[in-house]
């Protein structure tokens, strides 16, 4: 058999391979679909960024009222405790935030 | 603040009604080609969902496609990685469908026949030969779109020659 017998062989499959009307269409249809999609998961995100972003910032303003709720002499209690019992940068550094 | 938001909204929309515009005219002048191609690969009439899924890959990767290359041949080896994941999944039901269906052994028309000898192939050696013998590409062109030695193309394209031949002939058709 040789190339030119191979070729007219494979020919004689006619099938119709015309392409369907709405071809596009549908692939169109689809390609908006994932778009939007997308797009909401975008948004999802960005709005999840936010709500941890001020989630943390209500946290942090949160710890800061606690800090200054702490009296001074609590403080001091807290500063002893450390220089007894935790390191000397840890004590250190508790009595420039009294300061 | 609002004005800006609304800027970039319409820039990003009408950027993306411009490259869909650009896809679609794509598409146009591709379709029939990557049908064909599909259709030989996995010779089977039901391809509309491979030539979808094909487009729809194409579209999510459009901004990686150079604008100087050719996009069928870009759009070629999306298609066929498309239709061999096809057939890597249907391959146990496709051959349990011929075997069930002993209509199919004892009436064998001139397209089964091609099917089954081309699918018996491994599928590298049936796409050079397709390549080859239906949609007329020649063993350097092949080489460059597979981006693979123009030898191995020589070598894949033989094998298959032979493997078809010998199926033809394991099915009562002789040429000679």
């Amino acid at each position: 058999m040789n190339d030119d017998q191979i070729k007219d062989f494979l020919n004689s499959d006619r099938r119709d391979l015309s392409t369907p009307k709405d071809e596009w269409r549908e692939i169109h249809y689809k390609i908006n679909n994932k778009e939007r999609k997308s797009f909401n998961r975008h948004i999802s995100s960005w709005g999840l960024g936010f709500a941890f972003t001020a989630f943390v910032i209500a946290v942090s303003i949160n710890f800061l009222n606690l800090s200054n709720s702490i009296s001074p002499q609590e403080k001091e209690q807290i500063a002893e405790y450390l220089f007894e019992n935790g390191t000397d940068e840890e004590a250190t550094e508790l009595y420039t935030w009294i300061d | 603040m609002k004005k800006a938001w609304t800027k970039v909204l319409l820039k990003t929309e009408r950027d993306n009604h411009d490259s869909l515009q650009v896809f679609k005219k794509h598409y146009e002048e591709s379709n029939a080609f990557v049908r064909k191609s599909i259709y030989w690969l996995v010779r089977n009439d039901q391809i509309d969902d491979i030539v979808q899924e094909t487009y729809l890959k194409a579209w999510a990767n459009f901004s990686n496609f150079k604008k100087d290359s050719s996009f069928n041949t870009w759009i070629y080896r999306i298609a066929r990685n498309t239709a061999f994941d096809y057939l890597k999944k249907h391959k146990e039901v496709d051959n349990e469908d011929l075997e069930q269906n002993p209509q199919v052994e004892n009436n064998l028309e001139k397209t089964e026949i091609i099917s089954k000898a081309l699918l018996a192939m491994n599928p590298e050696h049936r796409e050079a030969f397709i390549l080859y013998y239906k949609l007329g590409y020649t063993k350097a062109e092949i080489g460059s779109l597979l981006e693979v030695p123009e030898g191995t193309i020589k070598s894949r394209v033989h094998h298959a020659k032979s493997q078809f031949i010998a199926s033809l002939k394991s099915m009562g058709v002789d040429y000679e």
